[in-house]
């Protein structure tokens, strides 16, 4: 366990913005309406007839080294040895700050609970062995999920030998969530419209 | 290349209004604690009235930032659980304990100026002054330490945040200090109180030293926005934002001129011998600060980041 370091992949050459893993982690995680775990993005580029729309899987990056982590104020944010980062629903007393110090905007507020929630990595398949709901629904294969730190797993063997990218990488957070053929335009903070 | 965001999902601003209130109720707390101070350490004839309307408004304030910070929490019912965990990387963890201890000694202080003794409590005043000064120190690094954006992430916003509570707690002392009754005001030690409404006369040379904190405020914003105006595409669309978009009435309007220009005016022109216009000033300062307080949180979380 404590030699793991899960993280993903997504390819996306691979992807098509079906959004079937925006709906399974909703029905997976019992995600309520109006916020998400994970979304799809989706960026258009050009001008008619040269038109391309790219698309941008995003979820927690369970960084390496997570602002939320580092500036909870009671330790409800927290990172497993395996790298998941996590919120302990019982001790986080909703100040938010988390959600603010996220450079990724994947934490939000619970409307019933009032507390801070955001992706899992699905950890309570991923304890049993099973991927994530949104990695096991992708029809394209474009998402993939394993240990990091393990040379045979086929995550590790995409980052070494693609060119992978980062969100926000001068945050400085280093995320465990890699993108292959991300399209500059839809990665960056840029305005809608 | 054209390129433009056809689908995301929304997402909620995690601050809004109330931590623009807190931000600048805090400070208005640690600034009215180190006038105070000043006054018992560096032993200001004449402003005892002054230095006591001070320490009865340092608790008051700092209690009302404490019941704020609990109520904008999520789960208030346990806001005890901050100081059951120290995180040491995380400012509001230092912040819950600076602002515990400093309301703790500002009340003891407050009740040794009731009492009339507050001449024999200088370590007392000592150590509420160092903590004073570490609430607008830790309320900027809650900024700096936040979110990856431009307006937040500057080493300035500890040092803007200090300037601004010499601006409210200053302004709030000779606020509330003319509105006392002249009973009230003869107990704290005001000489001259001739008739009721006279109040606490604002001791010689505060409003100026408003007005010093006022442009020393207005010289760092500059410093900020210039250095920004210069910066990645997303420093430069904050900054239009705030200089032409839709913050552009509450920095121009509300903190520039009504909340620091007219008040500058007030404090170092003619209207400074003139209670009501030092009143009224004081009053527009405070909102002053609150109007940019409300820039730099909702300006800072006015963009997408990815």
């Amino acid at each position: 366990m404590a030699d793991k370091r899960f993280g993903m992949v997504i390819d996306l050459r691979r992807c098509h913005g079906c959004k079937a893993c925006q709906v399974a982690c909703k029905s997976e995680n019992d995600v309520p309406l109006g916020v998400w775990r994970s979304w799809v993005k989706e960026v258009e580029q050009g001008t008619y007839p040269n038109v391309k729309r790219h698309f941008l899987p995003r979820l927690c990056n369970h960084c390496e080294h997570p602002a939320c982590v580092r500036n909870c104020p009671t330790g409800a944010s927290y990172k497993r040895p395996d790298g998941v980062v996590l919120v302990d629903r019982n001790k986080c007393i909703g100040c938010r700050y988390c959600i603010a110090s996220c450079p990724y905007q994947s934490r939000f507020l619970l409307a019933d609970e009032k507390v801070a929630d955001k992706c899992t990595f699905c950890a309570h398949r991923v304890d049993q062995g099973i991927v994530p709901a949104c990695v096991n629904t992708c029809i394209a294969r474009a998402r993939i999920f394993g240990d990091l730190n393990d040379p045979n797993s086929e995550v590790r063997q995409l980052v070494d030998s693609h060119p992978v990218q980062v969100l926000k990488p001068e945050a400085g957070q280093s995320p465990s969530v890699f993108y292959i053929g991300a399209d500059d335009n839809a990665m960056r903070g840029s305005e809608a419209g | 290349m054209n390129a433009s965001i056809v689908y995301d999902v929304f997402h909620v601003n995690p601050f809004g209004w109330v931590v623009a209130v807190y931000f600048t109720v805090s400070a208005m707390a640690a600034g009215a604690f180190l006038l105070a101070a000043a006054v018992n350490l560096l032993g200001l004839k004449g402003q005892q009235a002054v230095g006591r309307t001070a320490a009865l408004v340092a608790p008051l304030a700092g209690a009302l930032a404490g019941l704020l910070l609990i109520a904008e929490l999520g789960r208030p019912t346990r806001f005890w659980r901050v100081f059951t965990h120290f995180n040491p990387a995380s400012p509001v963890s230092w912040g819950a304990f600076i602002l515990l201890a400093f309301i703790i000694i500002a009340v003891l202080y407050a009740r040794t100026v009731l009492a009339g003794k507050e001449e024999g409590s200088r370590g007392l005043v000592a150590a509420g002054a160092a903590l004073a000064c570490l609430i607008p120190v830790y309320t900027g690094f809650e900024l700096v330490r936040g979110r990856v954006s431009p307006l937040w992430n500057s080493p300035l916003i500890p040092v803007l945040f200090f300037f601004a509570a010499g601006v409210v707690g200053l302004s709030a002392v000779v606020l509330i200090g003319s509105a006392l009754t002249a009973g009230v005001a003869r107990r704290l030690g005001a000489s001259g109180v001739a008739a009721a409404g006279d109040g606490v006369a604002p001791a010689a040379g505060l409003g100026k030293t408003i007005a010093f904190f006022l442009a020393g405020s207005l010289v760092l914003v500059v410093i900020q926005l210039l250095a920004l105006a210069g910066a990645s595409t997303e420093a430069v669309t904050i900054v239009r934002k705030v200089l032409a978009g839709r913050f552009a009435v509450l920095f121009w309007g509300g903190y520039l001129a009504v909340g620091t220009v007219v008040p500058f005016v007030i404090f170092t022109g003619r209207g400074a011998g003139n209670r009501t216009l030092q009143a009224l000033a004081s009053l527009l300062a405070v909102l002053g600060v609150f109007a940019l307080r409300l820039v730099d949180i909702i300006g800072g979380q006015s963009f997408p980041l990815n």
